[in-house]
This record gives structure tokens, C-alpha cells and sequence, in this order.
């Protein structure tokens, strides 16, 4: 095993400032597995003992096993291997599209995910634009659309498509898009507590916007 | 000599020491930074990076801090890389 420690200092003159990002992480720590090429092939998630660790080594072993059995032609196998590649964000929007193509027709149940997921790239895609809250104006619009087209992404690329499109309306005093936003986040809640939360939350805010 | 497996174990092993006791899922949720009167100058961040560089848990395990040469050792020895991302700018 290759340890490496990757620190952000925002030094300007430091290589690799925006490393964390590209490899997938928006907090510290972070902790990944990586190929030799820095592709990153599973992620450590929850506590840190060396069991644990060992656990997510044998997901990371997993992963380089399915990339030599899609190597070697299997069909599930590649289809397996694209799932978990989207997932682990390897690709961008275009060559995750490309890559779509190529694997041709694909089984309801595996193109209703890949739908799910190349969602999910896009909307990490646009927001990766952003520095800081200034930039808001610019990845507005195209998350509006999606909003509208009903193109809502799942899981933690949805908290942050909600974020930014409430932070968005906010700054535009965008009234008839706050409420429609909160209309949905109460429609989509159900009985998840932390969704419950965030809708009640945004509710709050859009009483002081109307003030 | 240790063996590779096992010197990955010592460093998870420290690597989970250094960072306990922290919150018990590695949510990936961007932390708020320390309040600051204003931005670290770049001479303020420059010690900070050399103060968190010469932390002792990376002079326990053979730590590679320059990613090129991370994937460049990879790729001669056929190893997968474990990778560590942390900040220095803020606590």
C-alpha cells in the first residue's frame, strides 16, 4: 500500500489545490482508496478503527477484481463496473454519456439508475463552478431547469442542489421560486427526518424573504 | 522488513488515533472554518502547511505528500494507494 497524505493549504504556489474536490470530497478528513492511475476506487465511511479500514481495503480489492472481469468481456460485469464508476465520479458528464452509449441497451432497472446517477454528476458539475456564495448567479439558471424538467438528483447531490437553489432564490428575491421549491421539499420529505428538516428550515426562510 | 499490509495497518491504525475523537460517520459535509478577523495572509498559511507537515504521524508510516510521486511508487510497485486529505488553513 501507497500512503499518501494530501494536505490543502491554499498556499498559491502548493500543486494540486483543488485535489479533494476532483477526488470527490467536500469536508476533511477524507479517506479514499486509490488505483495507481489516482482513480479513486472506494471510499472509507464511518468509524476509524483498522477493521474498518480493512473493510473498505476489501471493497477496494472488489472493485480492481470487476474492473479485470469487465477487462475479459462479461456483460454484468461491465454494466457493474459503469454503476460503480459513475458513482465513484471517474467520469465527467460527457464521457459518462459517451461511455452510456457504448454499453448500448441497457436493462430498465440498471438505466433507471444510471439516469439517477448521471443526474447526480451534473448537478455536482454545475455547483463545482462555485467558489463561494458570490457565484451563486451563475449555476442558478441551469439548476432552475432542472428543477423544472422535474430532473432532481437523490441522496447527497440532492441537499446540495436544494442549497444552492434555495441560497439562489434567495439572493434573486425569487419569491415564486422559493415557494415552489419548499412546496416540493414538503412533498418529497415523507417521514426522513433530516428532509423534514430541511423543508421546516426552508419554510423559516421564506417568511423572512416575504417580510 | 514489514510487510506492505501490515505497515498499512499501523498507519490506519494512527491515522485512526490522530483523528479520534471525531464524529462517528465520516460525513462529507464541509466544516466551517475557525472564525478569522481576516483571510490568513500567505506567509500565515505557509506556517500553518509546515506546522501541519511536520505533525509526528507522518514521520511514523512512509507518508508520500507529493501526489505524482504517490502514483508514480503505485505504479512501480503495483500498489493501491490509501489516501489521506486534510486542511491546514483552519482547524
Amino acid at each position: 500500500m501507497v500512503l499518501f497524505c494530501h494536505n490543502t493549504s491554499r498556499v498559491e504556489t502548493d500543486p494540486y489545490p483543488s485535489l479533494l474536490g476532483e477526488k470527490g470530497g467536500s469536508g476533511f478528513p477524507y479517506l479514499v482508496f486509490m488505483d495507481q492511475n489516482g482513480n479513486v476506487i472506494a471510499k472509507h465511511q464511518g468509524n476509524r478503527s483498522v477493521e474498518a479500514f480493512q473493510t473498505t481495503m476489501g471493497r477496494a480489492d472488489e472493485f480492481l477484481a470487476l474492473e479485470k472481469k469487465a477487462a475479459s468481456g462479461e456483460r454484468d460485469a461491465k454494466l457493474d463496473l459503469f454503476l460503480q464508476q459513475l458513482e465513484l465520479r471517474h467520469f465527467n458528464l460527457e464521457q459518462a454519456n459517451a461511455k452510456r452509449k457504448e454499453l448500448g441497451q441497457l436493462p430498465e432497472e440498471t438505466s433507471k439508475k444510471v439516469d439517477g446517477l448521471l443526474i447526480g454528476l451534473e448537478v455536482s458539475q454545475i455547483v463545482g463552478k462555485i467558489q463561494d456564495r458570490k457565484e451563486i448567479a451563475k449555476v442558478g439558471g441551469p439548476l432552475v431547469k432542472m428543477f423544472e424538467a422535474g430532473r432532481i438528483p437523490t441522496g447527497s447531490d440532492a441537499r446540495m442542489f436544494w442549497s444552492v437553489l434555495l441560497m439562489y432564490a434567495e439572493e434573486t428575491k425569487d419569491i415564486p421560486l422559493f415557494e415552489k421549491l419548499v412546496a416540493r421539499l414538503e412533498q418529497d420529505a415523507g417521514d426522513d427526518p433530516r428532509a423534514k428538516a430541511m423543508a421546516e428550515s426552508a419554510k423559516k426562510r421564506l417568511e423572512k424573504l416575504r417580510e | 522488513m514489514i510487510a506492505t499490509r501490515w505497515r498499512f495497518l499501523v498507519a490506519a491504525g494512527l491515522l485512526g488515533a490522530l483523528l479520534a475523537p471525531a464524529a462517528p460517520a465520516q460525513e462529507e459535509k464541509p466544516k466551517a472554518p475557525a472564525p478569522q478577523k481576516a483571510a490568513d495572509t500567505q506567509e500565515e498559511l505557509i506556517k500553518k502547511r509546515d506546522a501541519k507537515m511536520s505533525l509526528e504521524f507522518l514521520k511514523k508510516a512512509d507518508w508520500i505528500t507529493d501526489y505524482d510521486k504517490a502514483r508514480e511508487e503505485a505504479k512501480k510497485s503495483g500498489k493501491k494507494i490509501f489516501a489521506y486529505f486534510t486542511r491546514s488553513y483552519a482547524h
